[in-house]
């Protein structure tokens, strides 16, 4: 019986092709804006822009400056420099991401212990992007304090040495070089050898290891969960249509009854999801050029998982009173999680404490799970978990829909 | 047949039906009238076993609606006041849907779909959407749903609301027929002149209580006592049915 009512409403969303149309076409036009945005599938990870105005010069100021060009913060940040004036008239027009404004007398300042501040003025037609400046910064000042804590007193030796070259001597040459020993011997035997040893457990696959990373591929799989929150949204109304259509009712006093009807909308959603998530993952691959993997695995995967979030999205609809009233709580639910769960804003491009956050939300969960197929990553314990996580709890929330649904729309008990 | 023994509902402290009973044989079409909120679709929705009856019992062709469900609804073919069906699809897949509902498959299935659609004149338009179609051809496709699987017993509920008069002389034709396959019909109605053209005996219930029961004729005599009464020259059901609810009008 679950098959005929899969069927019919299989017809029913087949007669209405503008609607299965615009469910794919939503996501597929955020993905094109996103392209757009971030100049094709070969584009690099976005860099902020950040202008440096120096107006001390100093040891520490160099030192800041100089920091930026290092390590992973030089992909993340390109730096130029400019007067103070300028730097301003950079930051208002939006050419840079942020300016950031070193005081005169800043390198004296932390060499003498004081608080020094740095003033960062940020382009406010950005948003993630001065963020990421703005964590980096927090980054370096937490650097700078602990470095200032251990080696404060040969570094301001070492600069009193520079301003005075007469006074360069043997012994306090020995007495800064034990100075810095000194701490680096007490940390020697946490440091060297680590307590802590990384190891490589499993190599990368040849296409993970030749991949780039550009933003549209870590934006893409979020797609999919964006997919499935804002059709599963959609598809989800389609309970009260039953209701308003008096279809419910008439089903009732049929010999099968109303037994199974929700457990079949959640599946016929499940085949609909599974369907634009072929097509999703099709036109990013061969369109769009975005480098994924077993991407028919991945759209079945989605679609499984995508089972659980239908369910709940169905239980959410018959919860509320009326059709508006479900379409509003589940709005209320879908948002946060959209933007909270990664399909917005990739954990790549999160602070620890946001993507934290998002990991804990159901579409984040299911997204992880999703990038590691899609980018042909390892198929570890945690995928199957998830997916046999969202079908088990998934049903259990079918049964609950279903007998919300006999409350709501026949009174029953 | 449809047996109502003392019919009782409540609606918390609300008495929606009080105490009805009525009994329609096989090949008989039963007219149920009163005006709004009498109780008459109360009445069918026990009968149908959509609500549970607060007191009383409701036996379709010898199974006890509550307790033995399953067998008494599939002796039931119901037309709802309101349309039931899918306008996105076609006629013949709602057809199609609605008989698996009711358990058909296969062959079975689709040799009943076919003279069906060609009963209530749609089987010209059998594959397009029933959006398309007017209000007249909604309303025989929502009667062709409740004959699909061909039951013993018809609960119709305002069946011709709304229709224009070429379709509700189709659509009167085939309770007829059915009644005379020897269907128990239990139709209700605001039209009168349709139900004494139709029916073949009558309760009119009101408040939630039979105040008058029997055939055209039973009814008619105490209408005509009631005629000269009131002076009134010709009487007829209608006549009757006012004289009994009165004038006041009603939610």
């Amino acid at each position: 019986m679950i098959l005929d009512f899969i069927k019919k409403d299989l017809q029913r969303h087949a007669r209405d092709p503008v609607a299965l149309i615009l469910w794919a076409a939503i996501p597929l036009v955020v993905a094109i804006l996103m392209r757009a945005a971030f100049g094709g599938s070969g584009g690099h990870v976005p860099q902020a822009s950040l202008v440096i105005a120096d107006q001390d010069g100093s040891f520490a100021s160099q030192f800041l400056r100089g920091a930026f060009g290092q390590g992973p913060l030089a992909e993340l940040v390109v730096v130029s420099e400019a007067d103070s004036a300028h730097a301003v008239s950079l930051a208002a027009d939006g050419k840079v991401s942020a300016a950031l404004f070193i005081p005169r007398g800043f390198g004296s300042d932390y060499l003498a212990g004081k608080t020094p501040t740095l003033t960062l003025l940020k382009n406010p037609s950005e948003t993630i992007l001065p963020g990421i400046v703005e964590e980096a910064i927090a980054v370096l000042a937490d650097g700078g304090f602990y470095l200032r804590e251990l080696f404060g007193r040969p570094i301001r030796t070492i600069r009193g040495l520079s301003d005075a070259a007469d006074a360069r001597t043997d012994s306090v040459s020995n007495e800064i070089t034990s100075e810095i020993q000194l701490p680096f011997q007490k940390a020697s035997p946490y440091l060297f050898p680590p307590v802590v040893r990384v190891g490589t457990l499993q190599e990368a696959s040849g296409a993970a290891q030749t991949r780039t990373f550009g933003f549209l591929t870590l934006f893409f799989p979020g797609i999919l969960t964006m997919s499935m929150l804002f059709v599963g949204q959609a598809l989800a109304v389609d309970v009260w249509s039953e209701h308003k259509l008096g279809t419910f009712r008439r089903l009732e006093v049929s010999p099968r009854g109303t037994r199974g009807l929700v457990l079949a909308k959640v599946l016929t959603s499940t085949l609909v999801l599974w369907m634009i998530f072929e097509i999703l993952l099709m036109v990013g691959r061969y369109l769009f050029r975005v480098e994924l993997e077993r991407i028919h695995l991945a759209a079945l995967y989605a679609a499984v998982c995508g089972f659980g979030v239908l369910a709940a999205l169905h239980l959410v609809m018959v919860l509320a009173r009326t059709e508006n009233g479900g379409t509003v709580l589940c709005s209320l639910i879908v948002m946060p999680l959209v933007f909270l769960g990664g399909s917005f804003f990739p954990f790549e491009t999160l602070s620890p404490t946001m993507r934290a956050v998002g990991l804990a939300t159901p579409n984040g969960q299911i997204l992880v799970q999703i990038k590691r197929i899609a980018f042909g990553d390892p198929l570890t314990p945690a995928v199957w978990i998830t997916a046999l996580g969202c079908v088990v709890v998934g049903s259990i929330i079918v049964w609950l829909a279903s007998l919300q649904a006999r409350r709501r729309f026949l009174g029953a008990s | 047949m449809i047996e109502v023994e003392r019919l009782t509902k409540m609606y918390g402290d609300r008495l929606a039906v009080d105490g009805v009973s009525f009994t329609v044989r096989p090949g008989q079409i039963f007219g149920l009238l009163g005006p709004n909120g009498a109780g008459k679709t109360t009445t069918i929705s026990c009968l149908s076993g959509l609500l549970h009856p607060t007191s009383g019992t409701v036996r379709i062709n010898g199974h006890d609606v509550i307790h033995d469900g399953v067998k008494a609804r599939a002796s039931i073919g119901v037309v709802p006041q309101e349309l039931a069906i899918y306008p996105e699809i076609s006629a013949r897949q709602n057809l199609e849907y609605w008989g698996a509902v009711q358990g058909l498959s296969g062959a079975e299935l689709r040799d009943r779909i076919d003279p069906l659609l060609e009963r209530v004149g749609l089987a010209g338009r059998a594959k397009e959407p029933v959006k398309s179609y007017s209000g007249g051809m909604k309303r025989r496709l929502n009667i062709a749903v409740g004959l699909i699987h061909d039951p013993k017993v018809l609960l119709m509920d305002e069946p011709t609301v709304g229709v224009d008069p070429q379709s509700r002389t189709h659509i009167l034709g085939l309770i007829r027929e059915r009644a005379e396959a020897g269907v128990a019909v239990l139709y209700t109605t605001h039209y009168m002149g349709e139900a004494e053209t139709l029916c073949d005996q009558f309760a009119i219930i009101d408040h939630g209580k039979v105040i008058a029961e029997g055939n055209l004729e039973q009814l008619l005599e105490r209408a005509g006592n009631v005629i000269q009464r009131a002076s009134v020259p010709e009487p007829s059901l209608e006549r009757l049915f006012i004289h009994l609810t009165g004038t006041e009008l009603r939610e």
